[in-house]
C-alpha cells in the first residue's frame, strides 16, 4: 500500500521540524514537502500533487486560509487540515467555509495527530475535542420568551422604528431616554429570534403585530 | 453752584436778551416822550409869551390912548398956555394937583412940560432931567414931530436905569410949541411879567431892548440893574431879524433853556420879550422816568437771575447725572443702580440713549467675560449694524472658538496618535507572544511528546505547557486579539467574552446587531473594543454580578454600546477612587472618536456604560 502524501507548511521551523519528527515516525506517511508561507505552499501543492495537506492559518505574504481557498477551487479532491493556534469561532468557521476537512489546534498529541490524517485521508472530517466544544456550544443562549409577546411600550417604539424614526427622533416623542430606547430595540430583537432592525419590522409585519 | 457753567450761560443769554428789550424800549420811549414833553413845554411858554406879549401890547396901547385923549381934551395945551401966560400961583397948584391926579389915575410915574427951547414949564416932580437927554429925544423924533410916541431912553440915562417916556408934542396950529414927556412907571410891566404862573421854578419871561440888554429885571439877579445885563442870545438875534419861534439854546446865563421869543408889536419900540424855562427842569419827568427804568431793569434782570437759575437747575440736574455717568464710563466702569429721569425732550432722549449703552456695555462686559472663561455660545447681538465694539468681539469669540477648536483638534490629533503608536506597539507584543513564545512551546510540547509518550512523568509535563499556552493566549489577546484584525469587532468582542466566561461566573449577553452592511474603521473597533475590555475587567474585578449585557448597534451614522451588569456598583466616590483611571480611559477613547462615554453607577443597583461614536 502506497504512503500517504503529505505537504506541510507552517512559518515557523521548529514546528515544522517538530511536526517532521512526529510524522516521519508513522511508516505510512510521507512528507513531500515543506511549506514556510502560502505562496510556497501553492506552488509545492501543485508540484507534488500531495493527498493531504497540513497548513497554519498565519504566514507571511500569503496567508494560509488565502492559499487554500485558491487549491480547493483547483484541486476539490485534495484534502487539507488546519493547524492552528487559534480557538476563535471565527477562524473555524472560516475554515470549514473554504472546505478544509479538519481543524487541529498545534498542542495536539502524536496520536490524535495520526487518527486525524488517517480519518481525513479516508474522506471523513475531524476536529480537536476544544474545537469540537466551540462548535457545539450555541452561538449564545436565548432565553425561552414567547415569540412576539410585546409590550404596550415596546410596541409603541416598533411603530416608530417601522416609519423610519431614528432613535433620538423616537426618544424625544415618547420622552424616554436613548438607552431606554435601545434597550427596548435589543429585547425586541432577543423576542423575536432576528439580528437587526429590518429583519424585525419585517418579522412584525408577518405576524401581524405591526399592520 | 456745581452748574456754574451752564448757569452763567443761560443768565448772560437771558440777561443780554433782557437788556436789549429793555434798552430799545427805554430808548423809544424816551426819544417819544422827550420830543412830547419839549413840544409840549415850548406850546406852553409859547401861550405864556403871546399872553405876555399882548399883556404889555396893550398895556402901553392903553397908555397911548389915554395921553392921546388927553391931548385931543388939550388938556397939555391949556397947561402950556397957563404957564405961558404966567397964571397964578392959585392956577399952578390947581394944574398940579390935576395932573398928578392924572398920574395916579394912569399909573405915570411924572409928567413934566417944556416948550421949544427946552425950558421945563411944568413937573410932576423936582427931579431934574439929566442934561442932553432932551436933546437926544428931538433928534429921536426929528421925522415926525408932531406924532405922540413912546421913547425908550434906557440908553440916554447916566444910571443906566430903565427910562420909558411917552412923548405929546402941544401943537397950535400944527405947529410943535411945546412938549410933554411922560415917565412910565415900568412896575406894572413889570409885574406882567413877574407873574411865572405855569413856569415851573426856572421859567422867567423878560423884555430885551434894541441894545442887547434887558429891560424887565431877572429872576435869577433881581438885585441887578436890567439894563446892565446883556442878553445877545440866539433867541434875541433871531427876533431882531424878524424870525419870531422857539427852541432849545442857550441863555444869558449860558444855561440851556427852552426858548420862545416874539418881537413886541408897537412901532416906536424895537423890544423882543422872551419867555424861557431851563431844559433841565422841562427834562425832569424824563429823568424821573429815567430812574424808573433803571429801578424796573434791575429788578427784570434779578428776576432773570433767579428763574434761569431755577431753569438751568431743571436742565441741569439730569445733565449732571448723565454728566456723572459719562465720567463713571469713561473710567472704564458700568454705572450701577442709576434712574434717569424720564420724560421726552432732548435729555430725555439722550439719558435713553445712555441707558441703552449702559446696557449694551455690560451685556458687552456679560458676553467678554463668558468669551473669557471659554462660554462661546454664550448669546449676543450687537447694538447695531456699525456696532465697532461688539463687531470686534464677536470677531475675537470666532477667533478664540477657532483657535480652541484647532487646540481641540490638534489635541485629539497628538492623543490619536499615540493611541495609534499604542496600539502599533501592542500588535507587534502580540506577534512577538504568538509567534515566538507561542510557537516554540508548541515545538517544546511535541517534543516532550514524542520522547516519552504515554508516560506520566510527560503527561504532566505537556499539560504543564499547554497551560503556559493557554496563558500566553490570554494575554496575547488582551494585548491585541488577532481576531480583530483578521475578522473585526465581533470576532474579537466574541472572543473577549468567550475568555471572560472562562474566569467568570456570570451569564453574559453578548449582542452585536448589524443595521447596516459596511466595514467598521479599524479605529472604531479597537476602541470599542478597549472600552469593553476595561468595562469588563472592571465588573470581574469588583462587580460582582451574575448577568451581564454587552449590546453594541452598529448602524450607518453611529456605533451604539451598552455594557451594562447587576453587580454592588459603586458611589462617586469610589468611581473616582478606584476606578478613576479605567472610567476615565473609556471617555478619552471615546471623546478622540467625537463620541460620548456615560457611566451611570449606583451601589446595588448596578453599572451601566453607554457609549456613543459618531461614523463619519
Amino acid at each position: 500500500m502506497r504512503k500517504i502524501r503529505i505537504l506541510l507548511a507552517d512559518d515557523h521551523p521548529l514546528i515544522r521540524a517538530g511536526f517532521k519528527s512526529m510524522l516521519g515516525k508513522i511508516e505510512d506517511f510521507e512528507i513531500v514537502g515543506e511549506a514556510e508561507n502560502g505562496k510556497q505552499l501553492l506552488e509545492l501543492a501543485q508540484e507534488e500533487q500531495p493527498d493531504i495537506i497540513l497548513a497554519d492559518i498565519n504566514m507571511p505574504v500569503m496567508s494560509g486560509l488565502q492559499a487554500l481557498e485558491k487549491l480547493s477551487l483547483d484541486y476539490p479532491s485534495m484534502k487539507f487540515i488546519i493547524l492552528s493556534m487559534h480557538e476563535e469561532r471565527e477562524y473555524i468557521q472560516h475554515a470549514l467555509r473554504i472546505g478544509a476537512s479538519g481543524y487541529l489546534l498545534k498542542n495536539i498529541d502524536r496520536y490524535d495527530l495520526e487518527r486525524a490524517i488517517n480519518t481525513v485521508f479516508e474522506g471523513g472530517k475531524y476536529f480537536s475535542p476544544l474545537v469540537t466544544n466551540i462548535l457545539v456550544e450555541p452561538y449564545s443562549k436565548p432565553e425561552s420568551i414567547a415569540l412576539g409577546d410585546l409590550t404596550p411600550r415596546e410596541k409603541e417604539v416598533l411603530e416608530l422604528v417601522a416609519k423610519g424614526c431614528s432613535t433620538k427622533q423616537i426618544a424625544d416623542k415618547l420622552g424616554i431616554s436613548i438607552r431606554t430606547v435601545e434597550s427596548h430595540r435589543i429585547n425586541m430583537l432577543k423576542k423575536m429570534k432576528v439580528n437587526n432592525s429590518a429583519e424585525l419590522v419585517k418579522k412584525a409585519y408577518e405576524l401581524k403585530i405591526l399592520q | 453752584m456745581r452748574n456754574l457753567k451752564i448757569f452763567a450761560k443761560l443768565t448772560l443769554s437771558h440777561s443780554v436778551l433782557g437788556l436789549f428789550i429793555i434798552i430799545t424800549l427805554s430808548i423809544t420811549f424816551y426819544i417819544v416822550l422827550r420830543n412830547t414833553l419839549i413840544q409840549r413845554s415850548l406850546d406852553q411858554l409859547s401861550s405864556i409869551n403871546i399872553l405876555k406879549k399882548d399883556l404889555v401890547e396893550s398895556y402901553f396901547f392903553r397908555s397911548q390912548q389915554n395921553l392921546e385923549a388927553l391931548q385931543l381934551e388939550d388938556k397939555f395945551s391949556r397947561i402950556y398956555s397957563d404957564r405961558v401966560r404966567l397964571s397964578t400961583t392959585d392956577q399952578m397948584s390947581q394944574d398940579l394937583a390935576d395932573i398928578e391926579n392924572l398920574c395916579k389915575l394912569y399909573n405915570f410915574k411924572n409928567l413934566h412940560v417944556f416948550d421949544t427951547q427946552h425950558r421945563q414949564l411944568f413937573s410932576t416932580d423936582r427931579e431934574m432931567y439929566p442934561e442932553g437927554l432932551l436933546k437926544e429925544i428931538d433928534s429921536a423924533v426929528s421925522i415926525s414931530p408932531n406924532r405922540l410916541r413912546i421913547i425908550d431912553a434906557t440908553s440916554y440915562s447916566p444910571n443906566k436905569q430903565v427910562l420909558l417916556f411917552y412923548y405929546v408934542p402941544i401943537l397950535e396950529n400944527a405947529d410943535v410949541v411945546g412938549i410933554v414927556l411922560v415917565q412910565e412907571n415900568f412896575e406894572k410891566v413889570e409885574k406882567i411879567l413877574r407873574e411865572t404862573t405855569g413856569m415851573g421854578s426856572s421859567g422867567e419871561s423878560y423884555i430885551v431892548g434894541h441894545d442887547y440888554t434887558m429891560r424887565s429885571s431877572s429872576r435869577f439877579f433881581p438885585d441887578s440893574l436890567p439894563s446892565r445885563i446883556s442878553v445877545r442870545t440866539d433867541a434875541v438875534k433871531s427876533a431882531f431879524q424878524q424870525l419870531p419861534g422857539q427852541s432849545i439854546l442857550k441863555d444869558y446865563r449860558d444855561v440851556s433853556v427852552l426858548s420862545v421869543y416874539r418881537n413886541i408889536e408897537n412901532r416906536d419900540l424895537q423890544w423882543v420879550i422872551v419867555s424861557e424855562m431851563d431844559e433841565s427842569e422841562a427834562m425832569q419827568p424824563i429823568i424821573q422816568l429815567r430812574n424808573y427804568f433803571a429801578v424796573i431793569t434791575l429788578v427784570i434782570l434779578l428776576l432773570t437771575i433767579f428763574t434761569t437759575y431755577l431753569l438751568s437747575n431743571i436742565i441741569v440736574r439730569p445733565v449732571l447725572a448723565l454728566k456723572e455717568i459719562i465720567v463713571t464710563l469713561s473710567k472704564g466702569m458700568i454705572p450701577e443702580g442709576r434712574t434717569l429721569r424720564n420724560s421726552t425732550d432732548e435729555i430725555g432722549e439722550m439719558a435713553l440713549a445712555i441707558r441703552q449703552l449702559t446696557q449694551g456695555l455690560e451685556r458687552k462686559t456679560l458676553f467678554a467675560r463668558e468669551i473669557g472663561s471659554g462660554n462661546f455660545d454664550a448669546p449676543f447681538t450687537t447694538l447695531s449694524g456699525e456696532d465697532e465694539l461688539g463687531l470686534s468681539l464677536i470677531g475675537m469669540r470666532d477667533e478664540l472658538r477657532r483657535f480652541q477648536e484647532m487646540e481641540v483638534r490638534s489635541a485629539r490629533a497628538r492623543a490619536a496618535a499615540l493611541v495609534e503608536g499604542q496600539e502599533n506597539e501592542r500588535r507587534r507584543i502580540t506577534k512577538e507572544l504568538h509567534d515566538g513564545v507561542g510557537q516554540m512551546l508548541m515545538a517544546l510540547r511535541m517534543q516532550v511528546d514524542m520522547l516519552q509518550s504515554g508516560n506520566a512523568w510527560s503527561e504532566q509535563i505537556k499539560s504543564q505547557i499547554d497551560e503556559t499556552i493557554a496563558e500566553v493566549k490570554r494575554i496575547s489577546y488582551h494585548v491585541m486579539p488577532q481576531a480583530i484584525v483578521d475578522f473585526g469587532l465581533e470576532a474579537a468582542l466574541n472572543g473577549l467574552c468567550d475568555m471572560v466566561r472562562k474566569y467568570s461566573s456570570a451569564t453574559i449577553d453578548f449582542r452585536y446587531i448589524h443595521e447596516t452592511e459596511h466595514y467598521l474603521d479599524f479605529e472604531i473597533s479597537i476602541a470599542v473594543f478597549r472600552i469593553a475590555q476595561e468595562g469588563l475587567n472592571n465588573m470581574v474585578k469588583y462587580a460582582e454580578a451574575s448577568t451581564v449585557n454587552l449590546y453594541v448597534i452598529d448602524k450607518a451614522d453611529e456605533v451604539y454600546f451598552v455594557l451594562e451588569d447587576n453587580g454592588k456598583g459603586f458611589s462617586k466616590d469610589e468611581m473616582v477612587n478606584n476606578l478613576g483611571s479605567g472610567l476615565r480611559n473609556i471617555q478619552e477613547r471615546a471623546t478622540l472618536l467625537n463620541g460620548t462615554a456615560e457611566i451611570h453607577s449606583a451601589p446595588g443597583i448596578g453599572t451601566t456604560i453607554e457609549v456613543h461614536i459618531p461614523i463619519q
